[in-house]
């Protein structure tokens, strides 16, 4: 029975993932050769326990320690360096980017992978891991998230929403309104989304530091690197308009994997719903 | 008779030239204060530290509007071509690879952080104003449209070492960098940056006046300008360092913002003529009230336009772009004519 039950699982989270775009049959390949070309989708596929099957990345994505992957590009697609890697497998995020790559490379599988919101992360990992042959691990790993998730949304359900806003840098900071998985992070952890009070339409965007005094924050998250972290947290506990400040809730984040999102998420929700709300913190 | 007595036609007395600046800084110092209320908030909301933030941008833009205003109109005088300036030059280009790799290398030891990206920034425009300078000049005469080329190219190289650089930065420092080379005031200038700033633009500026009677000699030619005394190559180099010096200055500020030192003086030129006494000081305090301007505009605009922020270089570039071909058709009719 058991692989009848694989692969009928597979076909379901084939046909049912709108977020993974691949018409062509699944690979018959149980361990493929795959190259990740998102720092979010290398992380999945680590998370996954998968990462033994990756054979290059992009030089943005972060490795294990002890972990030595080729890096077979960046933001642009080079064949010759992702080819040269003999992949049966590429995972991306750029649908565009690797058009022309697809149509070339016909035997190889190009896959993409959406993850803008929260709730494409658990169809990710099913897609990611039924393209690799484990499709069991995906669900499990998507089930997990899920009631982690759950878990937190129910923790806040009562309490007030304090309007929180996260955003990187210092400089014209940049901000993640509607449409990204940090907005809907933000109201899974019981914040009301400052960002969508910041004028612009796109779901990550720039804006001045005056915008921000205006949106009003009460919990404010900052993205930050280490090496930046002090200078970034004096400059914006200068500024006593925002009411986050004032009232010296200000959090700085240091680590990248805030950025990518992933089944990681559900426990940086958490730690978020801590933020916003201390009293949860254990 | 000596050389600045050659060099001093009639014209403008000093007391004029006096009262022409400080109106004209009455009027700068009217725009900063009138801009200084348009925001996306209130007057009334605004706490006196919002409102001191708010300020040292307005002073920034002022800076390098003046900086750039000035340059232009000191390259435009010595290279005697109404399409010179900074940024056309490339000059702007190679003040931004010697701010990136202030930015990039996070500090030179032996300078205090302050001076180095001022530094850095001027060391560029320099080695950029001379590689041009190189390239144009064929048996000792500057072609107006060799010069253009030379600019065009020298940018490309410039852009190409910035490219470079991108490669050596965090990527997840990439945003800043690239939000600087679209050419932008900051949120905030700290006063002491904005005071190192503003004293290399203020001394690059009295130093154009300085020789702005020089310029005027030099625009009848190099062989008139020798006949009357005036020591044209060392006026050259005196010049291209204050153009250089002033563009830093600018650009370690917000970038390299395109097109203000192209069109400000020719509006001034148009509305007082060509004497370059009266431009020296026209051109900086319009350079300065142009930026100001402009960037309250981007500052407030975004919002009708769905967008949080424009960045006050795509302004300029969007003026001085179309401007920029009007002149260069005009310069071309002229030249058939």
């Amino acid at each position: 029975m058991k692989p009848c039950i694989s692969l009928s699982v597979l076909a379901i989270a084939a046909m049912a993932l709108p977020g993974c775009r691949d018409e062509r049959p699944l690979p018959e390949a149980t361990e493929p050769r795959v190259v990740t070309y998102s720092p979010a989708l290398t992380r999945m596929v680590f998370d996954l326990g998968l990462g033994d099957h990756i054979v290059g990345v992009t030089d943005y994505c972060d490795l294990p320690d002890g972990s030595e992957i080729p890096r077979v590009g960046d933001i642009n697609v080079v064949a010759e360096k992702i080819l040269a890697v003999e992949p049966e497998i590429v995972l991306t995020q750029q649908a565009g980017a690797f058009e022309a790559f697809a149509d070339q490379h016909k035997d190889l599988r190009v896959i993409h992978v959406e993850i803008d919101r929260l709730a494409d992360i658990p169809e990710a990992a099913i897609a990611v891991s039924a393209a690799m042959g484990d499709a069991a691990t995906g669900q499990t790993r998507a089930d997990l998230f899920n009631r982690a998730l759950q878990e937190t949304r129910q923790a806040v359900a009562e309490l007030p929403r304090p309007r929180t806003l996260f955003l990187e840098g210092t400089d014209r900071p940049g901000v993640h309104s509607e449409g990204s998985f940090i907005d809907d992070m933000i109201q899974a952890a019981g914040g009301a989304p400052a960002a969508r009070e910041i004028p612009g339409n796109q779901s990550w965007r720039k804006t001045r530091l005056e915008r921000i005094v205006a949106a009003g924050p009460e919990v404010l998250v900052v993205k930050t690197t280490a090496a930046d972290e002090a200078a970034d947290r004096d400059y914006w506990m200068q500024w006593k308009d925002i009411p986050a400040v004032k009232a010296g809730r200000v959090h700085m984040v240091t680590d990248d994997a805030w950025m990518r999102p992933g089944l990681h998420m559900a426990e940086l929700t958490a730690q978020m719903a801590a933020m916003i709300h201390p009293e949860l913190a254990p | 008779m000596s050389e600045a007595a050659r060099e001093r036609p009639a014209g403008p007395t000093g007391r004029s030239l006096g009262l022409l600046a400080a109106l004209l800084a009455a009027a700068l110092a009217a725009t900063v204060g009138v801009c200084s209320l348009f925001g996306p908030l209130g007057l009334g909301q605004l706490s006196p530290q919002m409102y001191l933030a708010r300020l040292s941008t307005l002073l920034a833009a002022a800076t390098a509007g003046a900086a750039l205003g000035a340059a232009g109109l000191g390259l435009q005088g010595l290279l005697r071509n109404p399409l010179a300036e900074p940024y056309i030059l490339g000059v702007s280009s190679g003040a931004g690879v010697g701010v990136l790799i202030g930015l990039a290398v996070g500090g030179i030891g032996f300078l205090p952080a302050l001076l180095t990206t001022p530094i850095l920034a001027f060391a560029g425009a320099m080695v950029t104003c001379l590689a041009v300078y190189a390239i144009a000049r064929r048996r000792g005469r500057l072609d107006p449209y060799t010069l253009i080329l030379a600019g065009v190219v020298v940018n490309a190289f410039n852009g190409a070492i910035m490219l470079l650089i991108h490669l050596y930065i965090d990527p997840h420092r990439m945003a800043r960098f690239i939000r600087w080379s679209m050419g932008q005031v900051p949120d905030v200038t700290d006063f002491s940056r904005l005071a190192v700033a503003g004293g290399a633009v203020v001394a690059a500026w009295a130093g154009l006046l300085w020789r702005a009677a020089a310029i005027n000699t030099l625009g009848l030619g190099d062989a008139v300008a020798l006949s009357a005394g005036v020591a044209v190559h060392r006026l050259r180099i005196e010049i291209f360092l204050l153009a250089s010096l002033a563009t830093a200055a600018a650009v370690a500020l917000t970038g390299p913002i395109g097109f203000v030192g192209l069109i400000v003086p020719h509006i001034c030129r148009s509305l007082l003529g060509p004497d370059h006494r009266k431009l020296a000081i026209v051109s900086g305090f319009g350079g300065a009230i142009f930026l100001t301007v402009a960037h309250t505009i981007c500052a407030n605009i975004g919002p009708w336009l769905n967008i949080s922020d424009i960045p006050v270089g795509i302004l300029t570039a969007l003026a001085g772009g179309p401007f920029f071909i009007v002149l260069l058709r005009r310069r071309s009719r002229e030249i058939r004519i």
